[in-house]
């Protein structure tokens, strides 16, 4: 028997990788995926998340990318996963992630192929959507100026485009490299950390996913992980996935509030209790 | 043994008396005589009763050593476990037991030990030591993926995201043998997420992409680790066959010309850009670069290999491509296709003008098989153009042939007879061949070789009259007379007329087949010369029926279709639908079934939500139906449902109405046809275009 089935789970709960099905709608998250989607479908230009490493982020850029029906958007979620992207790169990127077929590798032809594809999909009655995650990473004003350039293409009904950014708290700074790109920003969200309420209700949630729907934590050991973690989803998972795999060893269930604190001394959490 | 009795009666005393001390130093008497595991033990039990706990682990972790090593291994665990209620913190105790737990093959209880010092090391800032457990870990639990994952997740644990990473990369790769493609990507995903730059996610993200047909996000990941590494050799040929297969040639040839800088020498290298000129169509630019490939292989054996490379070529028909197929034809025993490279490479020295290179080319051809009739012809051609032997002019018959035969009779020791050697008196052993040829060409004709193996009479077909051999040779002359002159259809005439009177006559038979195979195609001439014409109906030629019995009834084939439906059918069920569409695809050539199968292949396009492919399907059947059919209607609703779905509203309506029209009151026709209307009363814009479906996340 291994833990998973000493807790009666299908499947590891508190993967964090992102898994659309695990998407936890707290308040928060629905808050700002009603902002997002209002910037979308009125085309406001820019809109920008950001929040705290394990904040949901991530899992929220998906969640609106699903929400983008493609029938109605034409809609592309760039992740960046390192630094030196270049302007070409970043712009040919995107072109292709539109379905621009033989993007070019100059960087005035693709603007010029964007500015088509754009003005195509505002044609065809639907709207252009790029979803970028990671934005911090871009720390480059060359390419704040590039997004701006594209903020700028308009159409009969005003802009083609929508760029939605999502980064870690740093993308102000980001943002900031090229002035009127900040000014431009028209929607802003901040995610922070769940409160415990809610802590239970997510995990509470993922287990019921995985196909648990007994209470595997005492109160007190939600108590502690919501102490531990502040709230912030990932710091959540991690400790729920440890505590299940430590649980298990000692056969320990419910868990208890022993064990939770054990793993956050283990991963050196410190309690905000 | 009465010293012995004593001295445990003395300790026994001195326990119950409470005088523990005294009780020990009793039993250690003992121990001078023998190491025994009990008597530590019991030590080390008096230890703990009197509170010494440090000695008392110290007597325990020495009973247990001594039980260990004589193979009391539950004892010996039992001990530890002693020790562990009460330091539950002993690492060394916890790490003996895990190696005591290893070597008995619970590996479960290992790892659990093993974890408990990993923690253990941790807590107290011991890195190193706890990275080194850590790694025995992984190496007790190579197979298990969760055991695994939760090493790779103490890596990170450890501050070792790196190592994390690769461990998780490692895992996928695991996976992604075992064909699990779903938690192949959960971990590659994580391998990523530590370490964005891990090399070996980065392809078997590629690689996973690829098994999911999805070759642009394939490419994508390897753009992101040439991005990270674009030196590294492995992601440079990775990259290049993507391209290659992806049929861009010029970004296959920009990695293979990086790969060449780096590695001159790669044979890897010089196979891709072959087969990227192969692409091409520069064949011979392909071969130039592949020779050298194909020589490796050819001497190191490999003959598969050097044949894989090779088969591109057959198309280049030149000396070198034929002496290696030759050499390879020729390692594998396979005397039918060693002649047949024998013949064409003779063919092709002899158009060089090196007639005497080719003569020995088809005599080694015709030594694989004497009656090879062609062959023998070609020798005599040639040994007359080399002057080896002269040329009959005068002859009523094509004596030249026979002697071949003879020659050929003579090379294999077959015992023969000719007529004409006994009417001249003399022996065959007196005679040399030329001497037999000569005496040949000398004589008037009259000629009939015997053998055992050989019945070379011309014997005509029952119910026609004997024909002589000199008007046998006359009509075959007349024949190639008008070859010659490119009156092909006189000469099919004259060989028709032969073949009736001697429908055993391979020779014609081939030359018939081989005129009418040059205007036509080969069921054509099979259907001709095996239908009710006179010409194989009574002597039934075996090559050639094996050559043609391709082409005689597909269904011999014996494809298992009804095995390929029931497949699809299953996969599908299982929501499998990738390999539904497979077996489906191969389940509708069933020329029989074919209505239902393709049904089932389009809904399962449906189901894909592959909406364009799902209307050609349906588009087929229904073509293949006429209005009568009992189907026709369901047929056509499925495809209306299709165009639906793939928001074709115009041609949806239409086919509805069409339906419509037929039976007013079939399924929820009705309804659609009224939805449908107030869709596009409510959209008017223009038809919606069929867009194809893509992944919409992308790396950077």
């Amino acid at each position: 028997m291994d833990h998973l089935e000493f807790y009666n789970l299908k499947e590891h709960p508190f993967s964090n990788a992102v898994d659309t099905r695990y998407f936890y709608s707290s308040k928060q998250h629905s808050e700002a995926l009603i902002r997002l989607k209002y910037a979308v479908d009125t085309m406001k230009g820019l809109a920008v998340v950001v929040g705290g490493v394990g904040t949901g982020k991530t899992t929220l850029a998906r969640r609106m990318l699903n929400e983008l029906d493609e029938d109605k958007y034409e809609a592309a979620l760039l992740v960046v996963i390192h630094t030196s992207v270049t302007t070409d790169w970043l712009m040919k990127k995107i072109a292709m992630q539109l379905g621009i077929e033989n993007a070019s590798d100059n960087k005035l032809e693709i603007l010029g192929q964007l500015y088509r594809k754009f003005l195509e999909v505002y044609e065809s009655g639907r709207k252009s959507v790029v979803l970028m995650d990671e934005v911090q990473m871009l720390q480059s004003r060359e390419i704040m100026e590039e997004f701006r350039g594209l903020l700028n293409m308009e159409g009969p009904g005003g802009k083609l485009i929508t760029l939605v950014l999502f980064g870690l708290t740093e993308l102000d700074d980001v943002l900031a490299l090229d002035e009127p790109l900040k000014q431009r920003v028209a929607v802003k969200y901040k995610l922070s950390g769940l409160d415990e309420n809610v802590t239970r209700e997510y995990i509470k949630h993922r287990l019921g996913i995985a196909g648990c729907n007994e209470e595997i934590f005492t109160p007190d050991a939600i108590s502690a992980i919501h102490h531990y973690t502040t709230g912030v989803p990932r710091l959540i998972n991690t400790v729920c996935d440890n505590a299940i795999f430590e649980g298990f060893l000692l056969k320990q269930k419910p868990i208890n509030k022993e064990v939770i604190d054990q793993i956050g001394r283990s991963l050196d959490l410190k309690s905000s209790q | 043994m009465n010293d012995k009795t004593a001295i445990i009666k003395a300790a026994q005393n001195f326990t119950a008396k409470g005088l523990i001390d005294k009780a020990v130093a009793e039993w250690e008497k003992l121990l001078k005589d023998r190491n025994d595991g009990n008597i530590h033990n019991t030590i080390g039990d008096l230890y703990l009763k009197k509170g010494a706990d440090h000695e008392a682990i110290r007597s325990f972790n020495k009973a247990a050593e001594i039980f260990k090593k004589d193979g009391f291994y539950p004892k010996a665990i039992a001990i530890y476990k002693k020790v562990l209620n009460i330091a539950p913190n002993d690492t060394e105790t916890l790490i003996a037991l895990a190696k005591l737990n290893a070597e008995r093959g619970l590996t479960a209880n290992a790892i659990e030990n093993y974890y408990r010092v990993v923690e253990l090391y941790n807590k107290e800032g011991s890195t190193e030591k706890a990275i080194m457990v850590v790694d025995k870990m992984l190496h007790l639990s190579s197979t298990n993926v969760e055991t695994r994952s939760k090493i790779a997740y103490l890596y990170f644990r450890l501050g070792l995201r790196e190592r994390a990473s690769n461990e998780y990369a490692s895992i996928a790769e695991s996976c992604l043998q075992e064909n699990d493609i779903a938690r192949a990507k959960e971990f590659f995903d994580k391998a990523l997420e530590y370490d964005p730059t891990n090399l070996s996610a980065l392809i078997g993200t590629s690689t996973l992409a690829l098994k999911n047909n999805n070759h642009i996000q394939a490419l994508e990941a390897l753009d992101n680790a040439l991005a990270q590494a674009p030196h590294n050799k492995e992601v440079l040929s990775a990259y290049a066959k993507l391209a290659l297969d992806m049929n861009r040639s010029d970004d296959a040839k920009k990695a293979l010309a990086q790969l060449r800088q780096l590695d001159p020498s790669s044979i890897e290298t010089q196979k891709l850009l072959g087969a990227v000129y192969i692409k091409e169509g520069l064949i011979q630019k392909a071969w130039d670069e592949l020779l050298s490939v194909i020589d490796n292989a050819l001497d190191a054996e490999r003959w598969s290999e050097a044949h894989e490379l090779l088969h591109s070529f057959r198309g280049l028909v030149t000396i070198p491509v034929k002496q290696r197929l030759l050499r390879i034809c020729k390692a594998q025993g396979d005397d039918y296709a060693i002649s047949g490279e024998l013949k064409e490479l003779a063919a092709l020295h002899e158009k060089e003008g090196a007639s005497e290179t080719a003569l020995q080319l088809y005599k080694e051809a015709r030594g694989l098989n004497a009656d090879d009739r062609a062959t023998s012809e070609k020798i005599n051609e040639l040994e007359i153009t080399l002057g080896i032997v002269k040329p009959a002019l005068d002859m009523e018959f094509d004596a030249a042939e026979q002697i071949t035969v003879i020659n050929n009779s003579l090379e294999k020791d077959i015992p023969f007879e000719v007529d004409i050697l006994t009417a001249s008196g003399l022996e065959k052993e007196e005679l040399t061949d030329d001497e037999v040829t000569a005496s040949i060409q000398q004589m008037p004709f009259e000629i009939n070789i015997m053998s055992d193996e050989t019945d070379k009479e011309i014997h005509p077909a029952q119910g026609h009259q004997v024909m002589s051999a000199d008007a046998f040779a006359a009509k075959i002359a007349e024949a190639d007379f008008f070859l010659q002159q490119g009156l092909e259809d006189a000469a099919i005439l004259i060989y028709e007329g032969l073949i009736l009177d001697f429908p055993d006559n391979e020779e014609i038979t081939a030359k018939l087949a081989s005129l009418k195979t040059a205007g036509q195609q080969p069921d054509a001439v099979y259907n001709e010369i095996k239908g009710d014409g006179p010409l194989l109906r009574t002597a039934a030629d075996d090559d050639l029926k094996a050559l043609f019995a391709q082409y005689e009834n597909p269904k011999e084939n014996k494809v298992d279709y009804e095995g390929h439906y029931v497949a699809g059918l299953d996969f599908k069920q299982k929501g499998l639908l990738d390999e539904a569409i497979k077996e489906l695809q191969k389940a509708a050539k069933d020329p029989d079934k074919f209505k239902r199968n393709l049904t089932m292949l389009a809904l399962c396009y449906m189901e894909k939500k592959a909406y364009p492919l799902a209307i050609a399907e349906f588009t087929k059947i229904l073509d293949s139906m006429t209005s009568d059919d009992s189907t026709y209607l369901l047929v056509k609703y499925e495809l209306a449902n299709a165009h639906m779905s793939n928001k074709e509203v115009n041609r949806a309506l239409e086919l509805y109405f069409e339906i419509h029209a037929l039976d007013p009151d079939f399924k929820d026709v009705s309804a659609k046809m009224a939805s449908l209307k107030g869709q596009k009363a409510a959209s008017p814009g223009p038809e919606d275009m069929p867009r194809p479906k893509r992944d919409r996340v992308s790396y950077i």
